[in-house]
């Protein structure tokens, strides 16, 4: 009754647990790691997808002044009521996304974004913020329908936090372009006979 | 004295089981287990394939509708494209495995309700001697690029050479179609009206401009009224088998080939398929609106309208449905689609 455990019963009952619970915490530690790394992908991946889908919908709405020197600038053919500047741009500075709209000169924008109200960061935990213009051959205009095609913008936005890395690229071709530059006021008037959009893109997201 | 059964404990062959058992379902298990949360770690293929669906979109969207010919029927790999290959994508690259294909078909929308959804289909071949209604397409039976969209006749854009409008002390020939001047989406075909119908010649009557008689002695031809007066009081004889004669002060020339409209529009048209109305010379038969009776196709124009029958074709290649589907890594497969049309707000 009053024997007692036996050392050999002690070193079995601790070999044992210890087997157990190397078993146990793996499993526990590892299910921990995969939520970390769900939480964040799943963070960037919101991240970035709200930030190219609010960059994709305003640029297919751009007529002209696209400039991919620094980020990516553009006027935009229709304002919405909450923002009824024109000129919109989309430019990295360090780790942020930042989105910039003023009037069509872009001149506050394009300069001093830091003293424009409308600049605002649209995603943070960037890498890397790449624009690549695709010339198509000919942009359309009045003179060369149906045989052209109009220019296309690849964007490709890289996200990155706690080592995960988050790739994403769409190619946008601007619905409302056009060509003929800042002398805009033939815009109104392209003939857009046989273009898939006839100018009838608007977006009223601001 | 043996020991109870509640003190034997397990026999070394029951622990062997147990351990042997145990070792084989609890890594199973675990194993298991590790998948379904790795498997969790790469739900960026949504997002990943609805940016490539749109990529593919933006990529045929951009083209001019003319242009938007060039299907993709078979999956190829993402990463060929130029955009997606590495560089400029880093390594390994996030796209490997992604594979899209795109599909581009000619539709037709058929009907649109002021608050419903279009219907797309594509359209059936046309059918010779074959009602059909007004919105309603077909396409030509030799391939095509062209739908055609019935319109009623009256609306032919064509409708001032030949009038397809009634229109009064007009010729008109056999077969030819027409509507009323106040269109009632119903046509009327000529046809020459029965001799039987018209009225006999009768002496000291004032006849006027228009006005038919046939002899009192049937001789299979009819005469119609060509200078107002009276008649006189004997009956010509022999009425002349063409030309015309002075009967009174009456002028009448010969008619009987020739179908012409009376002075006055015929009111009410009659709206029962198959109900006649006299006019003049002609008689009116009452046709719902139906494609020639010939069997012959009608010429498919590149643009405007063709007649056909008691239709008309209006041209109407307006819509491609673009369809692009993308496949991550795992299998999954992703699509989106669009309309696209030629033309500015051309919903039929």
């Amino acid at each position: 009754m009053n024997r007692g455990f036996t050392l050999i019963e002690l070193i079995l009952v601790i070999v044992i647990s210890s087997i157990v619970s190397v078993f146990t915490f793996s499993f526990i530690y590892n299910s921990i790691q995969t939520y970390r790394l769900m939480r964040t992908q799943s963070q960037l991946y919101q991240e970035g997808s709200y930030a190219l889908e609010r960059l994709t919908r305003e640029l297919r709405d751009a007529s002209y002044g696209l400039d991919i020197a620094s980020g990516i600038s553009f006027l935009k053919a229709y304002q919405t009521p909450a923002d009824t500047n024109s000129f919109v741009r989309y430019y990295r500075s360090g780790s942020s996304l930042y989105r910039c709209s003023d009037n069509f000169l872009g001149l506050v924008c394009l300069f001093n974004p830091g003293s424009s109200s409308t600049n605002k960061i649209v995603a943070g935990n960037i890498a890397s913020f790449l624009i690549q213009h695709n010339v198509n051959g000919e942009p359309c205009n009045a003179s060369n329908l149906p045989n052209c095609q109009d220019d296309s913008f690849s964007i490709t936005l890289a996200l990155t936090r706690d080592g995960q890395t988050f790739t994403i690229a769409t190619t946008i071709t601007p619905k409302n372009y056009c060509a003929n530059g800042a002398s805009a006021a033939s815009c109104s008037t392209q003939d857009y006979t046989n273009r898939s959009f006839n100018r009838d893109y608007r977006d009223v997201v601001n | 004295m043996t020991k109870g059964a509640r003190d034997r404990g397990f026999t070394l062959i029951e622990l062997i089981v147990f351990i042997i058992v145990a070792g084989i379902f609890i890594p199973m298990a675990y194993i298991a287990f590790m998948a379904v949360t790795r498997g969790l770690l790469d739900p960026e293929s949504v997002v990943n394939a609805r940016f490539l669906a749109e990529t593919k979109m933006e990529d045929l969207t951009g083209m001019t509708y003319a242009s938007i010919v060039t299907p993709q029927a078979s999956y190829v790999n993402v990463t060929s494209d130029p955009r997606f290959g590495s560089p400029p994508m880093p390594s390994p690259n996030p796209y490997s495995g992604y594979q899209w294909r795109w599909t581009i078909q000619s539709v037709a929308y058929q009907g649109r309700t002021t608050h419903g959804i279009p219907a797309i289909s594509i359209p059936e071949n046309w059918l010779p001697s074959t009602i059909y209604r007004v919105g309603d397409y077909v396409k030509p039976t030799q391939p095509s690029v062209h739908f055609y969209r019935c319109v009623s006749l009256a609306s032919n854009p064509m409708a001032s050479s030949p009038p397809s409008r009634w229109q009064a002390n007009t010729s008109y020939s056999t077969n030819f179609y027409i509507s009323p001047t106040i269109p009632n989406n119903l046509s009327y075909r000529c046809a020459a009206r029965s001799l039987a119908d018209f009225l006999q010649w009768q002496p000291n009557r004032p006849y006027v401009l228009g006005d038919y008689v046939v002899p009192t002695a049937p001789n299979g031809h009819s005469y119609r009224c060509t200078g107002a007066g009276t008649s006189g009081a004997v009956e010509p004889s022999p009425w002349p088998t063409a030309g015309s004669l002075v009967d009174g002060t009456v002028t009448w020339t010969e008619n009987t080939d020739t179908r012409t409209t009376g002075g006055t529009e015929p009111s009410p048209w009659p709206t029962n398929p198959g109900d006649t109305v006299n006019d003049g010379s002609v008689t009116w038969a009452t046709e719902t609106l139906h494609t020639g009776s010939m069997g012959m196709e009608p010429t498919w124009p590149a643009s405007g309208s063709v007649p056909d029958g008691s239709l008309c074709w209006q041209e109407s290649t307006a819509y491609n449905h673009i369809t692009v589907y993308v496949r991550e890594p795992k299998g999954y497969e992703y699509s989106v689609n669009t309309i696209v049309s030629a033309r500015p707000g051309a919903y039929p």
